[in-house]
């Protein structure tokens, strides 16, 4: 069973480092730059596990995360907000708008590998 | 100089790409190995429970109303013993230090049996430190060394922990070290020693004892093995003792050897294989560590660029500190 791997952010190499980390014959990962695009992606693709970045174009990643817990089609996936701040208030406000958890750029690359399969396999 | 400073950013994504697939792959590596490792355990549990129960009825039937009479034994001789005729006392001490020497060998007996080499039972691997496990088994027979007058020291050479059958391990090191102990004469010392060549563990145990005839030395592992055709002394036990360190280190898919002259000592040496816990665990935590410095250091050098593109006004100076910072960060 292939799972899917939703990435939002307008950092091109920020999306290029989560698909080299994660990406595998049984793991499909796609790519958003806006909070626009990942709205859409997410509906259409129904991934399993979701990156967000706050800070993006149009639609910030609070947002995303708000509207894909109001989408009947969407609520269940499991999203996590990726962020240069660190701020304990930045975190409330990720865990208000109903992310799962919360990680601090740089993220270490383990946790995400060590997140996705906890996600994956139980 | 935004095109000198963007080449360093590419250099650094790239490598943290490649880094980063790395990580992939190995991590995948590592998880499959870690359920395999599961599922085998799962198994092994229950392996495991079957091989505990039969030793635990062989100890059961044949240990424990050993080791009753031997304890009423010790009762009657502390609380009777001066109330009786010399003779009768002393036939309470032999029959106390018979039973003591019985409840010893069907000690060696249930480790016989529990090693028994046509049965596959499964080795227990657990981590382990081998200078900890030396450390025990050397305490145990200190106080019997310190009544003969026999130093007994150890020299372990530092290393990780290692995965290895410790039961087993044990019980090759107890046995060898009893050996060494019991035929080593007065004055005379014992060393345990233990390093790391490659994949393999050494051990070694030396004693400056009285020696094994070369024309016997291929027969001393052999269960039951009576010492007496080559020494004429009154050690106590089945002869089983270098029987079970065979066994083990078979178990273990090592191998022991001895070498001895007479009247001057004998060394064992077994070298067993064993696996470094984690070796890929620690690749991927450091290659994990490294990834998210490659990650810092773009980022600063992100934040740098920001500024430089919001620094259309800065005059000349502030500039030039700005590129020293810029060149500070891609080096850092």
């Amino acid at each position: 069973m292939t799972r899917k791997i939703l990435i939002a952010d307008d950092e091109a190499s920020l999306r290029m480092l989560v698909r080299a980390t994660l990406e595998n014959d049984d793991c499909q990962v796609f790519e958003a730059q806006s909070g626009l695009e990942a709205l859409r992606l997410a509906r259409e693709v129904q991934p399993d596990l979701v990156f967000l970045d706050v800070v993006m174009p149009e639609l910030r990643g609070y947002e995303v995360c708000r509207e894909l817990r109001r989408d009947a089609s969407t609520n269940s996936v499991v999203v996590v907000m990726l962020t240069a701040q660190s701020e304990p208030s930045d975190r409330q406000r990720g865990i208000e708008a109903g992310a799962d958890h919360y990680l601090t750029k740089p993220f270490s690359p383990l946790e995400l590998l060590r997140l996705a399969e906890q996600v994956f396999f139980q | 100089m935004v095109e000198v400073e963007s080449s360093v950013m590419e250099r650094i994504q790239e490598q943290g790409l490649i880094y980063a697939r790395e990580l992939n792959a190995l991590y995948q590596q590592e998880r499959a190995q870690r359920r395999a490792l599961e599922a085998a355990q799962r198994r092994l549990e229950e392996e495991w429970a079957s091989r505990d129960a039969f030793v635990a009825v062989i100890s059961h039937e044949l240990r424990t109303p050993l080791v009753a009479v031997w304890a009423f034994l010790e009762i009657l001789m502390a609380e009777v013993g001066d109330r009786l005729e010399p003779a009768h006392r002393e036939f309470l001490e032999i029959a106390y230090r018979k039973v003591g020497e019985l409840v010893r060998a069907v000690r060696e007996l249930t480790e016989f049996v529990s090693l028994d080499g046509n049965r596959q039972w499964p080795v227990r691997r657990d981590g382990l430190d081998l200078a900890d496990l030396v450390a025990r088994v050397v305490a145990e027979f200190i106080p019997m060394a310190g009544e003969q007058q026999i130093s007994l020291t150890s020299e372990i050479a530092p290393g990780q922990p290692i995965l290895i059958g410790w039961q087993e391990l044990h019980l090759i090191l107890y046995h060898l070290v009893s050996n060494a102990v019991k035929f080593t004469p007065p004055g005379g010392q014992v060393w345990v020693r233990g390093h790391f060549e490659g994949t393999e563990l050494v051990v070694q145990v030396t004693d400056t004892g009285i020696g094994i005839p070369a024309e016997v030395q291929h027969a001393i592992f052999r269960p039951f093995y009576q010492v007496e055709h080559h020494l004429t002394r009154s050690h106590e036990g089945l002869g089983l003792g270098l029987a079970l360190v065979e066994r083990a280190v078979r178990v273990l898919n090592g191998s022991v050897t001895v070498q001895s002259a007479v009247g001057q000592g004998t060394t064992f040496t077994v070298r067993l294989p064993y696996e470094a816990p984690g070796s890929l665990q620690a690749t991927i935590e450091r290659l994990s560590l490294e990834l998210e410095r490659l990650q810092a250091q773009s980022l600063r050098i992100a934040q740098d660029f920001r500024q430089v593109y919001r620094s259309q006004q800065l005059t000349a100076e502030e500039l030039a500190a700005l590129r020293h910072q810029l060149r500070q960060d891609a080096e850092s």
